[in-house]
């Protein structure tokens, strides 16, 4: 009688599992001290994306979040600029700062006039990632872009010259930071209950921000 | 620190039977060459394999990258070594190039090429397996962080090898330098794109001057 009583009885449910926390975002005084972590610095670069992306959503954080990010877009990209076949401490810099800060007030005023209400630290922060990751891979590349550099001597008939592998390298380096930022705006969307900036109006502005680049690329004599 | 020391005593080994198709002194070279070949493509991608990676899979530390990096080129390297006798006997008994001829060795050195590209699908096969099942990483993640080791190894370790180039060696040519460097090839080649980029847009050669038009 007990067993058929155990078997008909209905079996208590588990528990529901809690949703795991979303990370906390990062502080005002963890941003300040990232200067002394570097390996920080590349986490928030590179991994931190839920962080990254509840940061967005806090404004004592962000003027302290596009200063690192500023920060990590100019120094980063030096030894590329150094090793490569350029030879020139800024240029890199120059070319994905530059173009940023040519192209950013299209998708400012854009986005708000299409309604969508992301305050201008958000956008600043969102874009900068572009520069701040296409810096840091420039920075990966750079004992590539060197050995291929003392390694080939290029004649004038040829095509695969180290000055053309170096833009190659620079180019792969602009588009993974493209495509990171990316990633971070559809996390981004997709915890927001506000309209935030579309990654329709995104994929509109980034061949803009190419060409740009492209063009900024021939001012300083990269291309 | 083994595994380390396995890669260079495996690459060894294979370095020294694919010199044998040309000559002890060859060979000897390639005891220091083809572990100093890997060595330096695995120094010189050591950061964009960090940066690239983690970019793709947080599930994967700094020190993790490196250790799955060396891992790979050391599966490579034993399982090319485990081929050694067999390219060795080969090595030295197939038909040598001459003047007018080149025998042999183009099948010599295309079966080593076609051998590194089996060992090197395999090792990748092997450590993806690795890390679906120790990491918990998604097929796709996978798939990316081994697709990224692979790009980044061929574009750099392609121009080690060029540079460091002959390892094999045509014997009609008794003494080959050490390391070719900046040298051309018969195409003129001086770098291994433009070699790559030759094959696609073959540079057109100079007839000399008593050949008939």
């Amino acid at each position: 009688m007990s067993e058929i009583q155990s078997t008909n009885s209905p079996q208590p449910q588990a528990a529901p599992q809690p949703k795991p926390r979303p990370p906390a975002p990062y502080s005002p005084e963890d941003l300040k001290h990232l200067y002394r972590h570097p390996a920080s610095m590349l986490e928030l670069l590179l991994s931190q994306r839920e962080r990254f992306t509840h940061t967005l959503s806090e404004p004592k954080s962000l003027p302290w979040l596009a200063l690192v990010l500023i920060c990590a877009s100019l120094v980063a990209s030096i030894p590329f600029g150094l090793l490569s076949p350029m030879q020139s401490l800024w240029k890199p810099a120059a070319l994905f700062c530059g173009s940023l800060l040519i192209c950013f007030p299209s998708l400012h005023v854009f986005s708000l006039f299409l309604g969508y209400r992301p305050s201008l630290e958000q956008n600043a922060v969102l874009t900068l990632l572009i520069c701040s990751v296409a810096s840091t891979f420039a920075m990966a590349f750079s004992p590539i872009v060197w050995f291929i550099r003392i390694s080939t001597r290029a004649h004038e008939e040829t095509v695969m010259t180290p000055e053309f592998m170096a833009q190659l390298f620079l180019l792969s380096a602009l588009l993974l930071g493209v495509f990171h930022m990316l990633r971070h705006l559809k996390s981004w969307t997709q915890t927001q209950d506000v309209a935030t900036p579309s990654q329709a109006l995104m994929f509109c502005w980034i061949p803009l921000l190419l060409f740009i680049s492209y063009r900024m690329a021939l001012l300083l004599q990269i291309l | 620190m083994r595994s380390l020391l396995s890669l260079i005593g495996c690459a060894a080994l294979y370095g020294f039977s694919i010199g044998s198709v040309h000559s002890v002194g060859l060979a000897s070279w390639n005891l220091l060459k083809f572990p100093g070949m890997i060595l330096l493509t695995s120094l010189l991608c050591a950061p964009a394999y960090s940066f690239s990676i983690r970019l793709v899979s947080e599930g994967l530390s700094y020190r993790e990258i490196h250790q799955l990096s060396l891992r790979i080129f050391r599966d490579i390297c034993i399982l090319l070594a485990s081929f050694s006798p067999v390219i060795f006997f080969l090595g030295v008994t197939l038909s040598k190039p001459t003047a007018e001829s080149l025998n042999e060795y183009p099948a010599f050195l295309g079966g080593n090429v076609a051998l590194i590209a089996l060992c090197g699908c395999s090792a990748l096969w092997v450590q993806g397996r690795r890390l679906l099942r120790q990491k918990q990483l998604t097929p796709k993640q996978a798939l990316n962080i081994l697709l990224i080791w692979m790009g980044l190894s061929l574009v750099v370790g392609g121009q080690c090898a060029w540079y460091l180039r002959p390892f094999f060696g045509v014997a009609s040519i008794p003494k080959p330098p050490i390391i070719e460097g900046h040298h051309p090839d018969w195409r003129g080649a001086t770098s291994f794109y433009e070699a790559v980029y030759h094959i696609f847009d073959p540079p057109d050669m100079e007839l000399p001057s008593s050949a008939p038009p």
